[in-house]
């Protein structure tokens, strides 16, 4: 095997061959063992080191080093981490004219009633439309009575309880980008919290799920095609605005997302695939 | 080059100039990446503290030698790298004088769940058995996502060196892996260009 035969493989591997130089290159795989093993290899640690989740610093980390650098440069200690010109206001200021029309073929909204707790089953909430259903409200569907609750131990309750809330982390000022990074795979509520725990999030609050089910209503015309399941990442609470933020799951864990204010349901921020 | 790039250039401009603010962006815009590379690259949450650290001190003391032929980042990463090649080399010389074969190195910090999520100990196990110049190849491409091109400029090797480290790089980590993951389970690379 020679170096033009392993960056073949190692091409095949990354996916960045297509069509018949794809084709050949199986061929060779299924006719020679060494080649299959050798690819099978790439392929193998490719994957696991697709699975790391990234490290990340603490805030109390952050705040170490920047004070630490400016001390050792010799500059102000204490400055404020400053953010480009064009995004000095609040990151979740409300975003205007992104609206993508888009309807949602078949979604299941999982609303997370608790994170990280073997309970947290308990209260998630998973409500089904249908292609009929998909222009319709979700609480047109909630009013017929379509929402189903996984609840294992409690199937016989197909409603959900007045008031409902949603205990989610506070994200405090992490951005949607950081959150929709970290949550990257999750497909429940219980995913969504393991990977977020690495941010530190340390208090929740409680949203009004109702509230938000109305905002995601309101928001339809934002969700791009091909949503399978919308999860809630967490809420930033400031004295001027909840924002909360959503994942979208198209299939293979959340993806991509965006983040609203919760009191009058505007768009602030959308994910790097929006 | 990208805004993110452009944006960098002025920003080590407007440092040079004085301008602190500038430095607190280039600062947040990119320490994540380089604390990450860190971790990767030293398996130990207080070096790579320290290595993140140094990077930035490093930088932004040689900042009126950077050339903006190249992107910031690239720079930034190669001083990243070698930093932590210095931590690598501190340490095994530390360890050689002071500690006996056995030493294991994991962050004791691991054993909180906070730490365990993010440094899962077989693939942390697997990085550390590449040897150093491997393990950025594979970091940098795999888990950071450079392109060959940005990771040949940060490593400074040719391309051709960092196809050669990567590939062997992950046939080490299949290797170490052994009964951890089936190896024949994934099509990814049969459904054609990213």
């Amino acid at each position: 095997m020679n170096d033009q035969d392993r960056d073949l493989i190692a091409s095949l591997a990354e996916g960045r061959l297509s069509g018949s130089a794809a084709e050949d290159a199986l061929s060779r795989i299924e006719a020679d063992p060494e080649f299959a093993s050798e690819y099978a290899a790439q392929i193998a640690a490719i994957d696991f080191l697709d699975s790391a989740i990234t490290p990340i610093m603490t805030a109390a980390e952050r705040e170490t080093l920047h004070a630490n650098l400016a001390d050792q440069l010799g500059l102000e200690p204490a400055t404020p981490v400053v953010v480009p010109e064009k995004h000095k206001t609040p990151w979740w200021q409300p975003v205007f004219g992104l609206a993508t029309a888009a309807a949602v073929v078949a979604a299941v909204v999982i609303l997370p009633g608790t994170f990280g707790g073997a309970d947290s089953a308990d209260v998630a909430a998973v409500r089904n439309f249908d292609e009929e259903e998909a222009s319709t409200s979700t609480q047109e569907s909630l009013a017929r009575g379509d929402t189903e609750l996984t609840d294992e131990s409690d199937g016989a309750d197909q409603s959900l309880p007045e008031d409902a809330t949603l205990s989610v982390y506070k994200t405090e000022s992490v951005e949607l980008e950081r959150l929709l990074t970290q949550a990257k795979g999750a497909d429940s509520p219980d995913s969504v919290s393991d990977r977020l725990a690495p941010l530190g999030f340390t208090s929740k609050v409680d949203l009004d799920e109702e509230q938000v089910q109305a905002c995601i209503n309101d928001l339809d015309a934002e969700l791009p095609d091909g949503i399978i399941s919308i999860l809630v990442l967490g809420a930033d609470v400031t004295d001027e605005a909840t924002v909360v933020s959503l994942g979208f799951d198209f299939g293979e864990g959340v993806e991509d997302g965006l983040s609203f204010v919760l009191h009058n349901c505007s768009l602030v921020a959308y994910g790097p695939q929006g | 080059m990208t805004d993110r790039a452009d944006r960098d250039i002025e920003l080590i401009d407007q440092y040079l100039a004085g301008d602190v603010d500038a430095f607190n962006e280039l600062v947040a815009a990119h320490e994540d990446r380089v604390f990450a590379i860190c971790m990767r690259m030293l398996r130990n949450r207080e070096a790579a503290l320290d290595a993140t650290q140094d990077t930035f001190l490093t930088v932004f003391r040689k900042a009126d030698r950077y050339k903006a032929q190249a992107a910031f980042s690239t720079w930034l990463y190669r001083v990243t790298v070698n930093t932590c090649y210095d931590h690598l080399r501190r340490e095994k010389r530390k360890r050689a004088d002071s500690l006996p074969e056995t030493y294991d190195p994991i962050d004791p910090q691991a054993m909180d769940p906070f730490e365990a999520v993010e440094a899962r100990p077989d693939i942390e196990e697997a990085l550390s058995a590449l040897s150093p110049e491997f393990r950025a190849a594979v970091v940098l491409v795999d888990m950071q996502g450079l392109s060959l091109e940005m990771a040949s400029d940060t490593l400074d090797v040719p391309v051709g060196t960092v196809k050669s480290r990567v590939f062997r790089a992950r046939r080490q980590l299949a290797q170490s892996l052994g009964n951890l993951r089936p190896t024949s389970e994934h099509p990814k690379g049969d459904t054609g260009e990213q």
